[in-house]
């Protein structure tokens, strides 16, 4: 099949003016992908719809509160999804990403748990230490909690901070299902990460928590990006293979 | 999440509903002082937890730290499914006493 330029944008709430730039850049950045695809434009403000959206086949959705971030290169994936952090603190980002996989693919079932409890701790990290900057050592006292949390509340009204991007994109890779999760923050030196669990309130227990819960973890782009596969079991991957449409509800060829 | 709280003599009963995550983060200083200022006995009912995140699960270390620094008794009760399953993984039967 050759390849065609193809964005189907769906509106959901965003206002003519805020979304012919975005529907440009995108449609600039995303001008070679074999088939149509089909990306929803939402306004994080007003996003509790967003789970119901999503039972539409949608291959990507974007929140346009991300601004001069909400226009991206899409990647070939089961599900892309990018909010600004504000609206990743609002929202259970986490379940609605999980639950909407799970509809589309009810052969990932036996994932979904350890896939919600790992994508929570992701999104968590993505919105406090990565976007928000916030060191989670401060929360190893309660007067240091309450900086952290007034510090918190204070960045998620500020525009600079609250505007950055979280990524969240599922894959279908040899195995199992990879799923990443991208901040803007500064990153972090992932090799100085703990990876056992720590009964602290000062943090660390949510990396062993990922650990834990996938089958294996890596990490990218200076600490912003966490990839976490989660292998199906080999019966699934069979299944899969054979009926590949099962896996591929959007039409879209992995 | 959503807490609410009962006071009976020097006993403080704190309710949480909902789902305990990272996004409630911004709550959890008041959330202590409401759940143990002025209390010799902490009960708090987990029953209504729906989900708790690592973060969440930090909310409960301050409140040891607090109860310890105190010596405020400190009881939690009726975790259910992924709470109490995250609650057990981590440990915290060491912490609290529960019911």
């Amino acid at each position: 099949m050759g390849q065609v330029t193809a964005i189907e944008i769906v509106n959901h709430g965003v206002n003519a003016a805020g979304l012919r730039p975005l529907e440009t850049r995108l449609c600039r950045l995303n001008g070679r992908h074999e088939e149509p695809l089909r990306v929803l434009v939402f306004d994080g403000s007003c996003a509790e719809a967003l789970a119901t959206a999503l039972t539409a086949p949608i291959d990507a959705a974007i929140d346009a509160g991300c601004g001069d971030e909400a226009a991206f290169s899409l990647p070939s994936a089961l599900l892309t999804l990018r909010v600004s952090t504000v609206t990743a603190n609002r929202l259970e980002l986490a379940q609605i990403f999980v639950d909407t996989l799970q509809a589309r693919y009810p052969e990932m079932e036996s994932l979904a748990s350890r896939m919600m409890d790992a994508l929570q701790e992701a999104v968590g990290n993505a919105v406090m230490h990565g976007n928000l900057g916030l060191d989670s050592r401060f929360r190893a006292t309660l007067e240091g909690l309450r900086w952290f949390a007034a510090a918190m509340a204070e960045r998620l009204a500020d525009p600079v901070f609250a505007h950055l991007p979280v990524t969240i994109v599922a894959q279908l890779r040899r195995g199992g299902i990879v799923v990443w999760v991208e901040d803007h923050g500064q990153g972090f030196d992932y090799s100085e990460a703990p990876s056992l669990p720590l009964m602290s309130a000062a943090g660390g227990y949510g990396l062993s928590i990922i650990l834990g819960s996938c089958d294996k973890v890596s990490f990218s782009r200076g600490g912003r990006r966490i990839s976490m596969l989660f292998r199906l079991p080999q019966r699934t991957i069979q299944t899969a293979d054979k009926s590949s449409s099962r896996m591929q509800p959007s039409s879209k060829r992995l | 999440m959503q807490y609410t709280i009962k006071r009976s003599g020097t006993r403080i009963e704190t309710v949480l509903t909902g789902r305990l995550t990272f996004s409630d983060a911004t709550a959890f200083p008041k959330l202590i002082d409401d759940a143990t200022k002025g209390a010799e006995a902490c009960e708090i009912d987990v029953s209504a937890l729906t989900f708790i995140d690592s973060t969440g699960l930090s909310l409960f270390v301050h409140i040891y730290d607090q109860a310890q620094a105190t010596g405020q008794k400190l009881v939690l009760r009726g975790a259910v499914g992924q709470v109490k399953e995250s609650l057990k993984r981590s440990n915290f039967e060491m912490l609290f006493e529960f019911r």
